[in-house]
């Protein structure tokens, strides 16, 4: 009589070997790209996965890492070397659809010391409308609502 | 909804008879589908109520370089090339040299041994070259007397500040021009006429507002008699250093020697820095009738510490000339990159420049080396464990730092 150890011991070498899928962009387990919702809190929890890979600007722009840059990089050129380990900036969509994932907290703004990027949590120069359709402010920093051609010469950066 | 959420929520007073049909909120299924953009007020463009009187400028895109379709085939050495005009001269007819004594054949085989055999010397000094080509490729003449003119060398004019001697366009340093040159000059007619000598920097003329009014003069002697002495003339502009200015490379210094019959008075001020900028080809063609130009020699200079003592002697400060280069073409910015961006390199171009210079300086200060500390050897000593934890830009900044960029951030400051 075999004891239960050798059995499963058996049965274990039986089953096909599991391979470990590499997570592409095929396979994101179903509750990754949803908006969850903790129910015993009754509110959105933020996903924890845009949170590991992407990082927030304090102007509203998410900026993430090449990805696929450890990808047979020994077949890949000089230029792409360097060029893949920018971190990208994302696309208005892109930021809008992150920005849904997020609770109010992550869309605040956030001040750190000794941040390698405060030179970036502010745009300089940038002609496009501060408020949206709605009149909320599309930028981040809060200011007095007033013409275009004033804001522009006095607060050239926001 | 169910019949009995229906019933929960709505008082039987209100209730219709039939149970209302409710879909499921079908919004979020077509942003999933079209995007965020499907529910923007207009899909095409976006409105703002707050920016309706703005008005897009014109982009002004930077002149472009014309090509004439006619000329398109030709080499740039052809459509450089200025139409050929038989230069004048202004000056004297070429003297005519010594023919020496015709050598016999034996002493052209000899010569001609010799040359094979690599034993002709030739002694350069004893050698009179009057080459013109030098002068024209500086073009002395054509920045002194204006275009497509020229004269001969006619009258020995050597000039020497002590050991310096100047030929055609060697190059002096500006300390040893401080004192005024030794100048002789070789008498052509027995005694009769007068030699008027001019030293004028060609390159010198650094007003702004008379930038076209002519060169610099930084020494006048009219009315040498011939055969005489220097000292004998009478110095209508005195001696001043050539003052090459920090930043404009060489100047052609240039002196010129007139031949007249009678003493000619010449009007020209020179009591401060200002007034010494004559036009030489004016001047010369106000008295074209009394002065003949017959001999040219030149040199060049560059800045050195001598010619801003002489500037602060004179009460004036020494300017610094830079090179103004035109700012890099970059895209206009837009607040969302359409194609993926290197976030750092992006938002850097359109940073003010006074923003990234005050944190530059404020980097350096942080830096400042003390007397005692030793510089690693490496350009960045953790570079592994670096290369692990910092994320890749900001571990290339700090590589660009003490490396390629090394002397953005330690170059003196001026």
């Amino acid at each position: 009589m075999l004891t239960k150890a050798v059995m499963t011991s058996l049965c274990a070498t039986r089953q096909a070997p599991v391979n470990v899928a590499a997570r592409g962009i095929a396979n994101i387990p179903a509750h990754e790209y949803h908006i969850r919702f903790d129910q015993r809190v009754g509110r959105k929890r933020p996903a924890q996965d845009v949170l590991d890979r992407f990082k927030r600007l304090n102007n509203g722009m998410w900026i993430h890492a090449h990805p696929g840059r450890h990808k047979l990089k020994y077949m890949k050129d000089e230029t792409w070397q360097k060029t893949s380990l920018y971190y990208e900036t994302c696309t208005k969509e892109q930021c809008e659809i992150l920005d849904k994932l997020m609770t109010p907290y992550w869309l605040r703004q956030k001040h750190y010391p000794n941040d390698p990027y405060s030179a970036y949590h502010v745009r300089h120069n940038i002609n496009s409308p501060r408020v949206d359709d709605r009149g909320n402010f599309v930028r981040e920093r809060k200011k007095i609502l007033m013409d275009d051609i004033t804001s522009q010469r006095f607060f050239p950066d926001c | 909804m169910s019949a009995a959420q229906y019933a929960r929520l709505v008082p039987k007073k209100y209730r219709s008879r039939t149970l209302p049909k409710i879909d499921r909120p079908w919004r979020p299924r077509v942003i999933a589908w079209a995007g965020p953009a499907a529910f923007y007020p207009n899909r095409f463009y976006e409105i703002d109520k707050w920016y309706k009187a703005r008005i897009d400028k014109p982009e002004k895109l930077p002149e472009m370089h014309i090509i004439d379709p006619a000329d398109h085939m030709k080499s740039l050495n052809e459509l450089m090339k200025k139409p050929e005009i038989e230069p004048i001269n202004i000056g004297f007819k070429k003297r005519e040299e010594k023919v020496k004594a015709e050598k016999s054949e034996q002493d052209r085989a000899e010569l001609e041994r010799k040359s094979r055999h690599m034993q002709l010397r030739i002694d350069i000094d004893l050698l009179s070259v009057e080459n013109l080509s030098v002068y024209r490729h500086f073009q002395v003449f054509d920045h002194l007397f204006g275009d497509n003119v020229f004269f001969e060398n006619v009258q020995r004019l050597e000039v020497n500040y002590s050991d310096n001697v100047i030929h055609n366009g060697n190059i002096l340093t500006a300390s040893s021009t401080v004192t005024r040159p030794e100048v002789t000059i070789e008498s052509v007619g027995n005694g009769k006429g007068f030699n008027t000598l001019f030293m004028v920097n060609l390159d010198g003329n650094g007003f702004e507002e008379k930038k076209n009014n002519g060169e610099m003069v930084q020494w006048v002697v009219s009315n040498i008699p011939d055969g005489e002495s220097i000292e004998k003339g009478t110095e209508v502009i005195d001696y001043l250093q050539p003052l090459p200015f920090y930043g404009t490379g060489y100047h052609r210094v240039a002196f010129v020697l007139f031949r007249h019959s009678q003493p000619v008075d010449l009007k020209l001020d020179g009591s401060t820095l200002e007034n010494r900028i004559h036009s030489i080809s004016e001047l010369y063609k106000s008295h074209e009738n009394l002065l003949t130009p017959s001999a040219i020699r030149f040199f060049q200079t560059s800045y050195d510490n001598s010619v801003k003592t002489k500037l602060h002697s004179l009460g004036l400060k020494s300017p610094l000339y830079d090179y103004e280069y035109r700012p890099a073409l970059k895209p206009d910015q837009r607040e969302f990159p359409e194609k993926p961006q290197p976030f750092d390199l992006y938002l850097d171009m359109y940073r003010d420049s006074k923003e990234v210079e005050k944190e530059i300086l404020e980097k350096r200060l942080s830096e400042i080396k003390l007397d005692n500390v030793e510089e690693p050897k490496w350009i960045d000593p953790d570079y592994v464990e670096n290369k692990k934890k910092l994320p890749a830009w900001l571990h290339a900044k700090i590589l660009e730092r003490k490396g390629v960029g090394h002397g953005k951030y330690h170059n003196d400051v001026q």
